[in-house]
């Protein structure tokens, strides 16, 4: 979907930059279009029957009922549950898709990245990604609940400390992302973001362990 | 049976003004410091209004702070330790002191008056109710002066607000504030529904009852079922942060989604609980101000019946994003679209009337107007958020902000301004001004969608919600400003309201009847209302909704109708058979009394105390709530028998007293369902632990004794039994107190087992959620058999001063039923304790 | 104008029973129904979930639990119709014969409808 202006921004979720988040922004469209024509509607029903008194008592009131009440929400309603489930499956973490796996650590007021391929590399506060490959990203909290979520890359899922769930994300394009916190965690939740970068999928297993990574925690 | 001074109900010999100065007499509060024994339902019904009112303001207030915040950019308004307060407060004082008091202070108000009857069944309940909310109110708002407030989010997410990360009072007042203001929530939804079905105008059967009562009973019966999981959660959470359970911590075998279970089996029907009451306002108007009758009577009953229904099957989508199965989110996903269609249903019901009549612009319809904008917008981004990969990005953003306050904020708001307009001649015998009402509508209609409109968009651009600064973005920090600039016009316009409303209080046109020509009960009375509200019953010959209030008004001023006399000094009103409305007794309600004061002060002080962590003190004070429960029971009803009384219009019917099912057994009977709720919810979250909760199974295996714990079942039974001979023998004139000890015994005897038992729950309260879900199970047990005990002891008190006997059992007929309630739940409750080791043991089937 | 004027007559104006109290209860099943069928189907398949059901039996599981419910109101369904024939209460017995029966219909239509897309999702994803 094109980048409509006003829209772009470091964590637009309608400036998206990998299948989920595109996906989804789809959706958000075709909801979006939806949404005002019912609007639209029901505004303009409103206005005619203020305005026109006696013009709509043609229509009786089951009528009036079993269409407004009855009809158009299954019109409307029916498709869309089918549009969205198959979207939410499409969206799974399927493991038959073979993606990488990345440990994310919440805690309070920041991000710790673990790369089980990269030998058990951790970063804090930067998550490094290859381009163009699906990962599975294990979200977990040693403390309270923080939310994972990169606005341009896909969804968001919460840590929970005492669950292991998973994300699956992918980048379309090397660069530079924003991550953040999205669950209210303390006084320290605004500021609790972190870095993405996404490398080249050919030069993702070099940067992981060249020594100037960024936020590679020290051991 | 009956003697001269009860006849006083014959055909009415005066005057409508003697009537009036008769019923005055009799109904009238005092003046001054005797304000504070009020029990009338039009005083409480509006002292809730403007307490709510006030709170409204308060919270009004710490939402304009939060726009301030966040006007600009890394901005240091407030510091973050503050504005975490601020929001939170903002949340729980819109929710908890606002919305629900507001409906509840309408419902005491106009329910009694549409529905034709004098008053609401328990006057004395719902000044008790008032004083809880009040006091709860007042603890919560003092703490934000004290800089103490709660600072977790107005869900109160744990472990956040466990004592681990919130080491304060904060979490603890609003644990024990907010659960003071439900427990009188709850006590309110019981009046309302016991009321709503009990006590209506003779002749007005369920398909008689203007479709405003079905909207209260409705609502009334989901704050029946849905506060008891917020109450228990509140209790689990507070143990935990008090006594070191492990209910919530994933470490001890707790589990965090536990409470967010708990907190949104509440927090999800809770939005219709407010929303129900604000769309029964709109069925009320909506046919007045079109001048024809409401279309789809029936159709909107269904619809929200189902209503009810489905906002309990639909908690899960605020937890889209907590790691449950996609599976399992499409039940709820499809179940949140859904819900689209009973709102449709009334939707179409409210157009299809206007389209019927000739509906009239002014004042109210502009605010129905305003509402039917607001509330589809906020429809439709509901229907949004239901749809699951979405939720994944909106999710805890601005755009959820600005739905639930199109839903929550534009649908009460709008309707509810409508409604005091509307209302508001009722209340004070006077007609608005309306000079400012007018540019007051636009100035709040154009405020509340520029704050609330941009947020949508704010919210797609990554903003979450919660955060106190945001960096400079450029989108960002326009859309900010703006949304601030739009809260602060309409904070203007909302101030132009009061002052409209304070001038129609002050300078509005004196009028003596109906200015809108409605057709239902609550204008067939003197305006502003008597405290007794009608001076005779009137009989209902086809649905209420088109009463002739012209004619109908003069008849009941003139004592034609039911009661149209005075006895005994005697505040009477009727109640009638559930469904058919045919009168069946006459029930006397208490006069003023300054016991619900001092009983909601005991209160306030047990939970005062429970603050300061003095739980000796706590433990006092809850002993003297409960006495004063007790001592306002033991002067209840008559203190003999009257016999068959004639109400009027030829009908003769027994004294409430003398009935098998007065309103304090259906009261007593819609406790037990919320009681059942909370015990439902607890069973609940012990197997949602046992599956769901990490660190299981413990390292100790629970082993109680079965024995001891046959001994508790049998001895639950055996009181039950008791009680039964007891009630037996009192119908058959005989003496009960024997049974009635030993009934007592029996129940003395479980709490001593159920103490034991908890004494030696392997593995600790303290050390792994499995022992701590099996002492609240147990707790629960004791706790109802000792409150078993408290009825046992009213009924003896009452046997013993002669307010009770052969014909008048009410008391041991609740003191029966409560104690049956204990030994079913209290059996299930020690099964499931003796189950524990078989469920542990199925846990090493996992893979 | 047919609203209440006292006084006068107090014939009743509706000779039938009045319609039983315990036959409000009747306003709950369906939709009850539809509760215990999302909750058994929920913690169906968080059960089979946990201990490694496969994907089939999880499947028949949730299908047969729905089906149950469907027949159970279904059932409910035909007993209120042929009470509605069978019974006479008057004005108030109509009404609440047509309120019943909304309730049980719209319950049915909303076990199939929010419950059924679920079967054809993956499972425990």
């Amino acid at each position: 979907m094109a980048t409509l202006a006003g829209c772009a921004g470091p964590r637009s979720t309608l400036d998206p930059a990998g299948p989920a988040a595109s996906t989804i922004a789809t959706l958000w469209w075709v909801l979006l279009v939806g949404a005002a024509l019912l609007f639209l509607l029901v505004m303009v029903l409103f206005v005619i029957v203020m305005m026109r008194p006696g013009w709509a008592r043609k229509v009786s009131p089951a009528r009036w009922i079993v269409l407004g009440g009855l009809v158009l929400p299954a019109i409307v309603l029916t498709p869309l549950v089918v549009y969205a489930l198959m979207t939410g499956e499409r969206l799974l973490p399927r493991s038959a898709d073979n993606p990488l796996r990345i440990e994310a650590e919440a805690e309070q007021w920041h991000w710790n990245f673990t790369y089980p391929s990269a030998g058990g590399v951790k970063t804090e506060g930067v998550l490094h990604l290859p381009a163009g490959r699906p990962i599975d990203v294990v979200v977990t909290s040693l403390d309270v609940i923080h939310a994972f979520w990169i606005p341009r890359l896909a969804g968001k899922i919460d840590a929970i400390p005492g669950h292991a769930n998973v994300l699956r994300i992918e980048a379309d394009q090397p660069g530079t992302y924003e991550g953040l916190c999205n669950e209210f965690c303390g006084k320290g939740h605004s500021g609790m973001r972190f870095d993405v970068i996404v490398h080249p999928a050919a030069a993702y297993d070099a940067a992981l362990v060249a020594p100037d990574l960024a936020g590679r925690i020290a051991r | 049976m009956t003697d001269a001074i009860d006849q006083g109900a014959t055909p009415p010999a005066g005057s409508a003004l003697r009537l009036h100065r008769e019923l005055s007499e009799i109904w009238r509060t005092g003046p001054g410091l005797q304000r504070l024994a009020a029990v009338n339902h039009s005083i409480l019904g509006i002292r809730f209004m403007v307490t709510a009112l006030a709170f409204f303001a308060i919270g009004g207030v710490l939402g304009m702070l939060t726009r301030v915040q966040l006007a600009t950019p890394m901005s240091a308004f407030m510091d973050v330790g503050t504005y975490n307060q601020v929001f939170t407060m903002h949340g729980s004082i819109m929710l908890f002191l606002f919305a629900i008091p507001m409906l509840e202070g309408i419902a005491v108000y106009l329910t009694p008056k549409i529905l034709g009857t004098r008053d609401f069944a328990f006057p004395r309940l719902t000044a008790y109710g008032y004083w809880c909310y009040l006091f709860g109110g007042t603890i919560l708002t003092v703490s934000l002066l004290a800089g103490v407030a709660p600072d977790g989010g107005w869900f109160m997410y744990t472990p956040l607000s466990s004592n681990v990360y919130t080491p304060g009072i904060n979490a603890d007042v609003w644990l024990l504030g907010v659960t003071f203001v439900e427990i009188s929530a709850l006590t309110l939804a019981v009046e309302i529904a016991v009321s709503t079905l009990t006590m209506r105008a003779p002749g007005m059967s369920l398909d008689r009852m203007p479709v405003f009562g079905w909207y209260m009973l409705v609502t009334a019966f989901m704050m029946i079922l849905a506060f008891p999981p917020l109450i228990l959660g509140s209790i689990l959470l507070e143990s935990e942060r008090a006594f070191g359970f492990a209910f919530f911590d994933p470490t001890r075998g707790g589990d965090p989604l536990l409470w967010q279970h708990l907190f949104w089996l509440f927090g999800h029907p809770d939005v219709y609980i407010i929303f129900l009451p604000m769309a029964g306002l709109l069925s009320t108007m909506i046919p007045v101000l079109a001048g024809v009758p409401l279309a789809g009577y029936r159709a909107i009953i269904v619809a929200i019946i189902g209503l009810a229904f489905m906002s309990f099957g639909i908690w899960v989508h605020h937890m889209f994003t907590v790691g449950i199965p996609h599976l399992a989110l499409a039940f709820f996903s499809a179940g949140s679209a859904i819900v689209a269609v009973p709102t449709a249903v009334q939707l179409f019901a409210w157009l299809a009337t206007l389209a019927q009549g000739r509906p009239r612009w002014n004042v109210p319809m502009l605010y129905v107007f305003g509402f039917f904008s607001t509330f589809v917008i906020g429809g439709l981004t509901g229907v949004m958020l239901a749809i699951v990969p979405f939720d994944w990005q909106a999710h805890d953003t601005y755009f959820v902000v600005a739905h639930f306050h199109y839903v929550i904020a534009g649908a009460v708001a709008f309707p509810l301004i409508a409604g005091l307009y509307y209302w508001l001649p009722l209340l004070t015998g006077r007609v608005a001004v309306y000079r400012l009402s007018v540019p007051a509508f636009w100035l709040i209609y154009i405020g509340f969608n520029l704050t609330f409109f941009l947020m949508h968009l704010v919210g797609l651009l990554g903003m979450p919600r919660r955060i106190n600064t945001y960096p400079d973005f450029e989108s960002w920090t326009f859309l900010n400003m703006l949304s601030s600039v739009g809260g602060f016009i309409m904070t203007i316009g909302f101030a132009l309201v009061v002052v409209d409303l304070i001038a129609q209080i002050r300078y509005g046109r004196r009028i003596r009847r109906d200015p809108w020509h409605a057709a239902t009960l609550e204008w067939a009375m003197p305006i502003p209302p008597a405290p007794y509200a009608f001076a005779s019953l009137p009989h209902i010959e086809a649905r209420a909704d088109r009463i002739n209030v012209g004619t109908l008004a003069p008849q009941l001023a003139r004592g034609e109708g039911y009661l149209g006399a005075t006895r005994n000094g005697w505040q009477e009103t009727l109640g009638v058979h559930m469904t058919s409305g045919a009168p069946e007794q006459l029930i006397v309600l208490p006069r003023p009394t300054y016991l619900p004061l001092w009983t909601a002060i005991a209160t306030a002080a047990a939970v005062l105390t429970m603050l300061a962590k003095l739980y000796p003190l706590t433990l006092a004070m809850a002993a003297v709530t409960a006495g004063l429960f007790v001592f306002a029971a033991l002067n209840a009803g008559l203190d003999r028998d009257h016999g068959l009384l004639p109400v009027g219009r030829g009908v003769s019917v027994p004294v409430h007293t003398e009935c098998a099912h007065p309103p304090a057994w259906w009261a007593l009977v819609f406790t037990l369902i919320a009681d059942g709720t909370l015990f439902t919810s607890l069973v609940f979250g012990l197997l949602f632990l046992w599956v769901a909760a990490p660190n299981w199974p413990p390292v100790a295996v629970p082993d109680t004794g079965l024995a001891l714990s046959l001994v508790c079942i049998l001895a639950l039974a055996a009181a039950a039994f008791f009680a039964r001979r007891a009630l037996v023998r009192l119908v058959g004139r005989q003496a009960p107190r024997l049974f009635i000890a030993l009934a007592a015994l029996a129940l003395l005897v479980a709490i001593g087992v159920a103490v034991v038992l908890i004494g030696g729950i392997v593995p600790r309260p303290s050390d792994h959620a499995l022992g701590a879900t099996a002492a609240a199970l147990l707790t629960f047990l004791a706790l109802h058999a000792g409150i078993g005990l408290l009825f046992l002891l009213v009924a003896t008190l009452r046997l013993a001063s002669g307010r009770a006997g052969p014909t008048r059992t009410i008391d041991l007929r609740l003191a029966r039923l409560w104690i049956d309630y204990t030994a079913i739940t209290g059996a299930l409750a020690v099964g499931l304790v003796l189950a524990l080791p078989a469920l542990v043991a199925l846990l090493g089937m996992r893979p | 104008m047919s609203a209440a004027l006292p006084g006068r007559t107090h014939a009743p104006e509706d000779p039938a029973r009045p319609f039983p109290m315990r036959d409000l209860w009747w306003l709950v099943p369906g939709f009850a129904l539809w509760f215990t069928a999302l909750s058994t189907v929920y913690a169906l398949h968080h059960i089979g979930c946990t201990f490694g059901w496969s994907a089939r039996t999880i499947h028949l599981g949730l299908a047969a639990a729905l089906a149950i419910h469907l027949a159970a109101i279904g059932i409910l369904c035909r007993i209120e119709l042929r009470r509605g024939a069978s019974r006479d209460f008057g004005h108030t017995g109509r009404f609440m014969h047509w309120v019943i029966l909304g309730t049980l219909l719209a319950a049915l239509g909303k076990v199939v409808l929010t419950l059924a897309p679920a079967l054809f999702l993956s499972v425990c994803l």
